[in-house]
């Protein structure tokens, strides 16, 4: 398979995870939707059964995977591309 | 037993007996499939024994199998309000929690044991770090407390990729990383199949799982991104070369599969029409996904070696 369409999916990938990742964040920063009139969402809450999670913990929690995701990412495209993202080296001569 | 209803109907019950007991403590079922996900990486990973194979089941199946035990003496309180759970050894009075506590102990000692020595350290440290993980991780801390009980609590359930893998190899790699990533990110759709489906249950017990706490719509949304990031994700260990087509091709249909399942119930629920057929369909079905997706791991690198 050509590496262009290789490389092609890899982006593909980052880009479709990303979407997705900002979609599972934007539900953890979304105020808590108000539970249907007799769900069991509702009788639990009424009943104080059901308390409001920490807000910075469930940022915290929503956070951790994504980056978990950048890191295999990053890893991946070096296994790949083994010249990439690793600091240039100049080697310079001195004339005696 | 109050509250159990009783009738004409029901199946009949096998007589209740301490073994069997003891093995309903450890939740075979459940194991079955992480014992699936932890041999298929060992032949994904090398040419292991028998004998090594035999070993790491029997380790990973006490170890999961204690840590299910533990899960169940930390939980007696509410397995007793839910219905699904009010048969248990626990709450329905056949042991007392304290031997269900020292049995769930005594499996992970044994399999701790048994991994490091007969298979490496590494491979024992990361069953046992597994187990830790979903007794105070999950059990204690996050199931109670948290709307993401299951995604983060899922990472116990990833374990036994990684300890397959470093039976064999004795080190992890992105290889294996990523083997964890993919049933880090399917537990979280496969588990809220079943949330939407006993909410009834969760909310007795104060659980407070996905639907109670954004509601069934934006559980089923976030069903769906899961699902899109584990797909792309079953498709990264073909991208830097450690399966070939047979496996590329069986992650795509798989997956789209499972993305086809959790988008007819989405399109159910914001039809108005009964969605609970579908969510049974994924709920099942995604047992069935990861089994397939590793054993096409194994037998894609069996036909290419």
């Amino acid at each position: 398979m050509p590496s262009v369409v290789i490389d092609g999916l890899f982006w593909a990938a980052v880009g479709a995870c990303v979407v997705a990742q900002f979609f599972i964040l934007r539900a953890v920063f979304a105020p808590e939707a108000p539970a249907p009139a007799g769900s069991p969402a509702e009788a639990g809450r009424a009943a104080g059964r059901l308390r409001p999670p920490s807000r910075p913990l469930e940022i915290a929690w929503a956070v951790l995977p994504a980056i978990g995701l950048v890191f295999l990412f990053v890893w991946a495209w070096q296994i790949r591309h083994p010249s990439a993202l690793r600091p240039v080296t100049v080697q310079m001569e001195v004339a005696p | 037993m109050s509250g159990v209803p009783v009738g004409a109907a029901a199946p009949p019950r096998p007589a209740p007996s301490l073994g069997r007991d003891l093995v309903a403590l450890t939740k075979p079922r459940i194991i079955s499939l992480l014992l699936v996900t932890t041999a298929a990486p060992m032949y994904a990973a090398g040419s292991p024994s028998l004998w090594l194979v035999l070993v790491v089941m029997l380790g990973g199946y006490l170890m999961a199998g204690g840590a299910n035990a533990v899960n169940m003496y930390l939980d007696r309180d509410i397995d007793d309000v839910m219905a699904r759970t009010r048969l248990r050894p626990i709450p329905s009075g056949r042991m007392s929690p304290q031997q269900v506590l020292a049995f769930g102990v005594a499996c992970a000692v044994a399999a701790t044991w048994m991994l490091a020595y007969f298979v490496n350290v590494l491979t024992a440290a990361l069953a046992l770090a597994g187990f830790y993980f979903y007794v105070f991780i999950y059990t204690r801390w996050l199931k109670r407390s948290s709307p993401q009980n299951i995604v983060i609590g899922g990472a116990a359930g990833a374990f036994p990729p990684l300890v397959g893998w470093a039976a064999v190899t004795g080190s992890i790699d992105i290889v294996a990383i990523t083997l964890f990533l993919i049933v880090f990110y399917w537990t979280p759709p496969h588990f809220w199949a079943l949330a939407l489906l006993k909410q009834v249950d969760y909310g007795r017990a104060g659980v407070p799982m996905a639907p109670l706490v954004w509601g069934e719509r934006e559980t089923m949304h976030q069903m769906l991104w899961y699902t899109v990031i584990l797909l792309w994700l079953t498709v990264l260990p073909w991208w830097v070369g450690a399966f070939g087509l047979l496996y590329l091709a069986s992650a795509l249909v798989l997956g789209g599969l499972l993305l086809g399942g959790i988008v007819q119930m989405l399109r159910a629920a914001r039809a108005g029409a009964p969605w609970t057929g579908p969510a049974w369909w994924v709920y099942k079905y995604s047992l069935l996904y990861l089994a397939l997706l590793f054993v096409a791991m194994g037998v894609d690198r069996a036909l290419t070696r």
